[in-house]
């Protein structure tokens, strides 16, 4: 339900400005530019997982099937129709009849095996997160237009995946270029085939001529509208938004605060809001290192902490558009398998402090709370101001010394991996609630695991194997509210903010929307008003 | 003069594969992992990260990795980048132009802005040009590019629209970016030229000049400019290197490619071959600007031998 109000809201307020444009048919033709905040490693979907590179390479290959962030389920794409085997090993896909990759060899169930195969082939190292490692086990072509996907053990977050990583590229093209080159040069079968790339500049598109097989969740049938997409990569982010003012790029991303505040009420521009899924803003909370091996402890910050203040302070311009708002939970209400009742923290000092107080954890003469001699403080590492200078000043009110140390991503994960932060920053963009086992499954402890909240927990442990492969979906939304219940009674995590993609686009753009992970453009409906 | 450069050539040799190998160990030193920065925001198992360092050859010891790397140099293969697998090669045949030509357009700027207010401000001591020149100097030095720059894209990008806030591609859009890595290096000369140009102004052989019933512009320009040009050429060469290091800061603000964002996204990433190739082309660099500085000055001033 919040989830809809959500999206009411967003939809009203994003419907406002556009009001007037609705009724004329879209325009045909014209360059959009699309700023990057950072450069894309491989046009490869096969071997990247790489976000700036995702938003570009989504334009060139279709996936088999779509996740509509309307109701949250799977829509058909290449794949017209699709089944799970009752074991939940098999899944097969029918596949669209017609497809042709951009350089005129067929899209046919032994492309699609072709693609499976290469990006499990341990020896590319694909760098693709979300991907079956570990479970894929083989590619069955039953005949030229349907193709069977055998997984050696069941693993639920499949389809998912499917609608999001594994997007299909022209076997020929790989050929032709060898794995290691086809990164840049690809060849896929999307509304957008590749041009140029020139790096650390410019990537360049242009509209597939013969494209005929969008998803039935696009407005319109047919190639797409816009003649070239432009990606141009801007790391500097008051320059981004300054390109946008000038004219030289028509939508820019990552948008700071303050330049939000200025420029969306502008009537050149729009504001374009993609809310995320997946674990919001969250924090590990080392469970390891004293003092946060004490759930009392753990407890009292997640109470101690003001999260409505926070986002208020930090992301205000951002609050009216749903973005960046207060997180309880593990998962943003966006999510599927969002459980909003295992919000069960909300800010409540006095709570944290009698927590504090029948723990043992008394406060000395300076107000630090200290137990057998130990003063009661807490390392907080992050790679961006703004939250942690609040989180210190809140917490001290509570009798907790919070040491804020700001360093860039590598240090910060440095830390990390050494367990020398009580506190540390998470990424956690991701459509299946499974992404929650990168941050709490004891297998991912150590070696580079994301478990940086170092737990161990067997209970945990058996509710994610169990969310991974449960194929029934009531049943497998079940398992990951006991989860997010069972991790916030524990503390393991500290949710702050949710963490979403914020906007701004020039007047001109139309229909451009964002896919269910709220970060990957869809550009196949979008127009240049002239 | 022959053996002189033959001899300097090779002393440089030493020197770039000195600074080669340093900064190969240092990068591999340097804690962080580069198949934890190519999944991005993507959490991944631990397995998976072990299988992406296996494919790159990074969980083999660091000893053997520096002596493959060794091995690769020696054959003239500058690898290919451990993020995007495109030849390093590719990355510095297109990044070189487009930083020479920045700092070649900044160093014109600082050269002539920097040579005229220098000159001015001393034959003018005193009086309100050269208050002006000295004010145009200290500001110049004082202030970051990061900082100017993004004061030139709002002034005359988005405000006064005459040049583009990104610096890619056309002449006009070179304009911000060398105005403002040409701010330092025009301050700079600015302020040396003054005080060598006060300093010789008030030699014999100019007075002796003005004696002979010389114009007074014959005076500055031809016989005390000439004499006070040569820290100011040395000055100039020397800032053609900090002008490539500045260019990290300019590329990055103007969102130009090039040498410094090349070398910083290769550091940030840890992507080794960047960084070496980079590093390589930057001393290759260096020794030359040094090696013609020398050359130079031995033109200007005939008391200069080498032998």
């Amino acid at each position: 339900m919040r989830r809809m109000l959500l999206g009411l809201a967003l939809v009203a307020v994003a419907a406002l400005p556009q009001a007037g444009f609705t009724a004329a048919a879209p325009h045909r033709g014209g360059t959009l530019v699309y700023s990057l905040d950072g450069s894309p490693d491989k046009l490869d979907p096969n071997l990247s997982g790489l976000r700036p590179a995702q938003i570009v390479f989504f334009q060139i290959f279709d996936p088999l099937v779509v996740r509509d962030p309307k109701d949250n389920t799977i829509k058909a794409w290449l794949a017209t129709s699709w089944s799970v085997s009752p074991d939940g090993k098999v899944y097969t896909f029918h596949l669209r009849s017609g497809v042709k990759f951009h350089d005129g060899s067929p899209l046919d169930a032994a492309a699609v095996k072709f693609n499976f195969d290469r990006t499990h082939n341990p020896a590319l190292g694909t760098r693709c997160g979300g991907c079956a490692m570990g479970f894929y086990d083989a590619a069955d072509v039953v005949n030229a237009s349907t193709v069977a996907i055998h997984l050696k053990a069941p693993w639920a977050p499949f389809l998912d995946a499917a609608s999001l990583f594994y997007r299909m590229v022209s076997p020929a093209g790989v050929r032709k270029v060898g794995d290691q080159d086809f990164g840049q040069h690809p060849v896929g079968s999307g509304p957008f085939r590749f041009v140029q790339w020139i790096p650390n500049d410019r990537v360049i598109l242009e509209r597939n001529p013969d494209y005929g097989w969008p998803s039935p969740l696009f407005k319109h049938q047919g190639p797409a509208y816009l003649d070239r997409v432009i990606f141009r990569i801007i790391p500097e982010p008051s320059t981004r938004v300054n390109a946008l003012e000038t004219g030289e790029v028509q939508v820019t991303t990552a948008v700071a605060p303050q330049d939000f505040q200025r420029l969306a009420h502008d009537a050149r521009f729009k504001p374009i809001v993609g809310l995320s899924p997946g674990s919001p803003y969250s924090w590990a909370i080392n469970v390891t290192k004293p003092p946060t091996n004490d759930l009392a402890v753990r407890q009292a910050m997640e109470y101690g902490i003001n999260r409505d203040l926070i986002a208020r302070v930090v992301y205000g311009p951002f609050q009216p558009y749903g973005a960046y708002r207060p997180a309880y939970t593990l998962l943003s209400p966006v999510t599927w398998g969002y459980d909003k009742a295992s919000g069960i923290y909300h800010y409540d000092p006095v709570k944290a402090r009698a927590l504090l107080d029948a723990a043992g954890w008394k406060p000395g003469p300076d107000g630090i709370r200290r137990k057998d001699g130990q003063p009661l403080v807490i390392v907080f590492n992050a790679w961006e101001h703004g939250i942690p200078e609040l989180v210190q000043a809140e917490l001290r009110s509570v009798g907790i010394d919070v040491k804020v140390g700001i360093y860039d991503a590598l240090t910060v994960n440095e830390d990390q991996r050494k367990g020398e932060s009580n506190l540390s920053p998470l990424p956690g963009a991701r459509t299946d609630p499974d992404v929650l086992s990168a941050f709490l499954h004891s297998r991912n402890v150590g070696g580079g695991g994301f478990n940086f909240s170092f737990v161990k927990d067997p209970e945990l442990d058996k509710l994610f194997d169990a969310g991974a492969t449960e194929v029934n979906l009531e049943r497998r939304k079940q398992i990951y509210a006991d989860a997010q219940r069972y991790a916030m009674e524990k503390a393991y995590m500290l949710p702050i903010t949710t963490r979403d993609n914020v906007s701004l686009e020039s007047a001109k753009v139309q229909d451009l929307r964002f896919d269910a992970t709220g970060f990957f453009p869809w550009l196949y409906d979008t127009s240049l008003a002239p | 003069m022959a053996s002189f450069i033959v001899y300097r050539l090779g002393h440089s040799a030493g020197v770039i594969l000195g600074v080669l190998v340093l900064v190969s160990l240092m990068i591999h030193l340097v804690p962080g992992d580069p198949a934890q920065l190519m999944v991005g925001d993507a959490p991944v198992s631990a397995a998976q990260l072990q299988a992406i360092r296996h494919s790159l050859g990074l969980d083999r010891p660091l000893p053997v990795q520096l002596g493959s790397d060794a091995v690769r140099f020696v054959r003239g293969n500058l690898g290919r980048s451990l993020r995007s697998g495109r030849p390093v090669i590719d990355y510095l045949r297109r990044a070189l132009p487009s930083t020479i030509s920045l700092a070649l357009a900044a160093m014109l700027f600082g050269v002539l802005v920097g040579v005229p207010a220098g000159v001015i401000a001393a034959v003018y001591r005193g009086r309100w040009a050269d208050a002006l020149a000295t004010a145009f100097a200290v500001v110049g030095i004082s202030l970051p590019s990061f900082w100017t720059g993004i004061l030139f894209i709002v002034l005359f990008a988005v405000e006064l629209g005459w040049f583009p806030a990104t610096g890619q591609g056309s002449g006009r859009a070179l304009v911000l970016p060398a105005l403002t890595l040409g701010w330092y290096p025009a301050g700079a000369i600015g302020r040396l030229l003054r005080s060598a140009m006060l300093e010789v102004l008030h030699k014999e052989y100019v007075g002796v000049a003005r004696a002979k019933g010389l114009r007074e512009g014959v005076v500055v320009m031809r016989h005390a400019l000439r004499n006070a040009l040569l820290p100011a050429v040395t000055l100039a060469t020397v800032q053609f290197g900090a002008l490539l290091s500045g260019a990290i800061i300019t590329e990055t603000v103007f969102a130009r490619e090039g040498l410094g964002r090349l070398i910083v996204d290769g550091i940030l990433q840890r992507d080794f071959p960047i960084v070496q190739g980079v590093v390589l082309v930057i001393a290759v660099i260096y020794t030359l600007v040094n090696l013609s500085t020398d050359l130079l000055c031995a033109w200007l001033d005939p008391r200069i031998h080498y032998g």
